[in-house]
């Protein structure tokens, strides 16, 4: 009895489902009659005042009728005007068409009239819907069931710029734009490859948003793929408006203060990683693209890693941790410092700290806090206002109240140091998605160095490594190359090795095929005979 | 069982081993053998660790023996079922006790070098909640944990003791084989009981990738154990001198405090040192910790382990705070060190000479 209960329930849930479901309703067939399946458009469109409804007579005596719906200012009127219309009204008026309406008829116009570049046929209201909403030129045709969607999607765009969040010094300017197609080619540009498949859904219920998935078949690990594809399908969201609605519905872990998917607005950052086995997710009006799997090493990695010679992409990466390390701890082990073990600094610095300290009347925790919050407060502030007003912002806070402060003994001039290497170390941090995590757990472990000093701070540091270890991404361990270490991966980690040398894909993706650089200069340098370049 | 990937790979194995050795023993090694043996004391360090080797080597053979099978089920095929059951629960009260000592230990630690007014009960309480919060997800990913902690532990703990150097007096290594045969004997065994933390591969023979490494596995791990050990009582006898040694409570600590980091950036690297105890101690206690969790998993056939976890909690923290002083804790650590060998050496001895006597067998798994 329960059993069949449940079973009822289901086939309710199901139901339900698919009343919710993005995908176009397709049971509802079109009509013989124009007039009739004008009249359904409508209804369902009705009230919506940007819909042009065009219809018309083709050829001679005015037989053939013909409507077309598009929205205005969707469409690139130049096609719809010179593709469209004027093969179908003014060309065909020079020839005699015998009146013949039938599937000889809708085959002329589309195959032989039509001058537009991507024509399809549709036979229900939910394709014809969706196509007007996004865009798309329907044509109905008299007489018969079924209409042309002819793609003349076009609107006003922005065009392709220069990322300005990733700015790098060496490499490619192009950026993502907010639109999916542009985005699409920027990587498709990229990798000539047929293997790079592209995969399109709509997402959001309102929004109908188009969200692609991208991968490399035979290098990205299938159930990878299949892992991202399910978890999107499972998104049931009313609207989807900018990629990280989806990043936030299909990571694993949202107690996480860490990002389980990289972000980017480079396509030459798509493309790497996807030839080392990730899946980009791009959604449309946003120029950020996700890519999964990811790891906590790849945060810190920006893409100039790869063009400029490895000593000093080594070096910089060195530093970008040191600096990741400052950016976390910095406030909190001058706490710890001054409040628990003033013994541990040299007596000469603790003395000039007091020294420093001395006017002041809050505690350090204090006025750490004060410090970092007001530094925090001026960060949102120079991002809120604009262009040349956020400067100011940042030379009237940092420069005039920073001093004022200091002269007022409100704080130390060492807690101004230590909180100016502290913003300045998270800036460092490529990612602005782990650069502002690590501000946030900076609170916590000033509020645990305020409790327990240095014991405090590794309290939480273990416990974020505790957190990092467990944490997956896609099935990815997040710290990859360190756990189950190998040899070979540690050549692309804290440094970055020689690009000869790193003959293998990064193996937290598990990529099918691992071959990366086939090392050959050896072969032409035997042949010359020069022994001493080998090895 | 447990999750699933609860597997370990043989260099996590290895790292496991080794973090859970290095604990205790880094503070107090020093005292103890200087005691037993004066200058020869990293003699003595040298034989506790192949002492070890050989008690390893039971370890290792039963696990050959009966790959895949927990020690519960084996010992049940070789003594029975209800001596088993009593075998598994004393070695459950046994890794109580031992994750005790350690939490404790630190705590003791903690007071006297980092925060001398913070309530200890708040130091065992924290460290226990974090240990908690790691072995709840399993086994793997406790050996991950210790996998990523080995280099942060073991570079600076060369680097810092490095520093001991330019100081360092190698004459008072001098008089060399001078001690007793009977002290170099009895000082042997109590290095080996330094070694206690070996015995976790008991239980977790059965969550090997490869068993067939195991050989492999416990050579190296103790090896390198006996390395670390070696190095910290060679540095600390040169750096202190052995007399002073036998004095100071926890000798391995006491001369870090004495370092000044070259460059003066630090004046002290105490803080430094305990933030790598921090390390050393966590390690150690959560692979004992999960350890009995498991074992206790074992004896009941339970469906998952996480509850045991919260069984032992009260437990841990009762021992662990019962001790009224270090004196007092330093008896409870020995009480340990001696059910380290009973449970660790003694009992899976006599189970495998039972076995070979009664030619029992684990599949061929």
């Amino acid at each position: 009895m329960s059993n069949i209960f449940s079973k009822l329930y289901n086939n309710k849930k199901r139901e339900l489902y698919f009343e919710r479901d993005m995908s176009p309703d397709k049971s509802r067939k079109l009509k013989t009659d124009i007039k009739e399946n004008l009249r359904i458009v409508h209804e369902y469109l009705s009230d919506c005042d940007d819909v042009i409804t065009r219809t018309f007579y083709m050829g001679q005596g005015n037989k053939h009728q013909m409507s077309l719906m598009f929205i205005d200012g969707m469409v690139q009127m130049q096609t719809v005007q010179d593709d469209i219309l004027k093969p179908l009204m003014l060309f065909t008026r020079q020839f005699p068409l015998e009146y013949n309406v039938g599937e000889k008829f809708f085959n002329m116009v589309k195959e032989g009239l039509l001058t537009a570049g991507d024509v399809k046929e549709i036979d229900n209201f939910g394709e014809v819907i969706l196509g007007i909403l996004s865009g798309d030129t329907i044509l109905f045709i008299d007489k018969m069931e079924k209409a042309l969607i002819i793609s003349t999607r076009g609107w006003e765009k922005r065009g392709v710029q220069e990322p300005s969040t990733e700015a790098v010094i060496r490499g490619p300017r192009d950026g993502f734009t907010e639109t999916y197609r542009t985005n699409v080619a920027l990587v498709r540009r990229r990798l000539k490859d047929p293997n790079l498949k592209v995969k399109t859904i709509k997402l959001g219920r309102h929004t109908r948003t188009d969200v692609g998935i991208m991968y490399i078949q035979g290098v990205a690990k299938p159930s990878i793929v299949d892992e991202v594809l399910k978890r999107l399908n499972t998104v049931d969201i009313s609207c989807v408006l900018e990629s990280g609605y989806i990043e936030q519905m299909i990571e694993g872990d949202w107690l996480s203060p860490f990002p389980q998917l990289r972000r980017t607005e480079r396509p030459d950052v798509v493309a790497a990683l996807l030839v080392e086995g990730n899946v980009a997710i791009l959604c449309d009006n946003t120029p950020f693209a996700l890519l999964a799997p990811t790891t906590f090493l790849s945060l810190f990695q920006s893409p100039e890693d790869y063009y400029e010679r490895w000593y000093i992409v080594s070096m910089i990466r060195i530093l970008r941790f040191i600096a990741g390390f400052f950016a976390l701890t910095f406030p909190a082990l001058y706490i710890a410092m001054t409040t628990f073990h003033p013994g541990m600094l040299p007596t000469d610095l603790a003395l000039s700290i007091a020294a420093a300290r001395e006017g002041v009347p809050f505690s350090a925790v204090l006025e750490t806090l004060i410090m970092v919050v007001s530094l925090e407060v001026l960060r949102e502030a120079g991002v809120r206002l604009p262009g040349p007003i956020g400067q100011t912002i940042g030379i009237v806070g940092g420069l005039v109240v920073g001093e004022a402060a200091v002269r007022a003994d409100i704080v130390s001039p060492i807690m101004v140091i230590v909180v100016a290497v502290n913003a300045i170390s998270s800036f460092a941090i490529p990612s602005y998605s782990v650069a502002i995590s690590f501000r946030l757990l900076t609170f916590i472990l000033i509020a645990l160095a305020s409790i327990a000093g240095l014991y405090g701070i590794m309290l939480g540091l273990l416990g974020l490594t505790i957190h990092l270890v467990t944490l997956k991404s896609f099935g990815a361990h997040y710290l990859s190359p360190f756990v189950s270490f190998r040899f070979s991966e540690s050549k692309d980690t804290i440094i970055r090795g020689p690009l000869p040398s790193m003959e293998i894909r990064p193996g937290y993706t598990r990529p099918q095929d691992f071959d990366r650089i086939n090392d050959r200069r050896h072969d032409t340098i035997d042949k010359a005979g020069d022994e001493s370049a080998d090895k | 069982m447990l999750t699933n990937n609860d597997l370990i790979t043989v260099p996590q194995a290895v790292v496991l081993m080794i973090m859970t050795i290095l604990e205790i023993g880094l503070l107090i090694l020093p005292r103890e053998v200087a005691v037993y043996a004066g200058s020869d004391g990293w003699i003595l360090v040298i034989i506790g660790g192949l002492l070890a080797l050989a008690g390893s080597l039971v370890l290792s053979t039963l696990i050959r023996r009966f790959p895949g099978d927990t020690f519960i089920e084996y010992s049940e095929k070789v003594v029975g079922k209800f001596l088993s059951i009593v075998l598994g629960i004393s070695l459950v009260i046994y890794f109580t006790f031992a994750t005790a000592i350690v939490i404790r230990t630190f705590a003791e630690v903690t007071n006297a070098f980092m925060l001398q007014n913070t309530p200890r009960e708040f130091i065992i309480i924290t460290q226990m909640l974090l240990t908690v919060y790691i072995i709840r997800h399993g086994i793997e990913p406790t050996a991950r944990i210790a996998e990523i902690l080995f280099p942060i532990l073991i570079v600076p703990i060369f680097a810092m003791y490095l520093n001991a150097l330019p100081k360092a007096d190698f004459t008072e290594l001098l008089p060399v084989f001078n001690t007793p045969i009977k002290s170099l004997a009895m000082g042997s065994l109590n290095t080996m009981f330094s070694f206690f933390g070996i015995e976790i591969l008991l239980m977790l023979g059965p969550y090997l990738k490869r068993p067939d490494k195991i050989y492999w596995i416990m050579f190296v791990s103790v090896g390198v154990a006996t390395l670390i050990y070696l190095f910290v009582v060679i540095i600390t006898f040169v750096g202190i001198g052995v007399q002073n040694t036998k004095l100071l409570i926890w000798p391995g600590m006491t001369i870090i405090r004495m370092i000044t980091a070259p460059g003066k950036v630090f004046e002290r690297l105490d803080a430094l040192a305990m933030a790598l105890w921090t390390i050393a101690s966590f390690t150690s206690s959560n692979s004992l910790y999960l350890t009995g969790a498991i074992t206790f998993f074992h004896i009941t056939k339970a469906r998952e382990f996480k509850f045991f976890i919260t069984i032992m909690f009260p437990w841990i923290y009762f021992i662990a705070s019962l001790p009224p002083n270090i004196v007092a804790t330093e008896r409870l650590i020995y009480l340990v060190k001696l059910g380290s060998i009973t449970v660790g050496i003694f009992i899976p001895a006599v189970i495998l000479l039972l076995s070979i006597i009664l030619k029992k067998k684990g599949g061929t798994a």
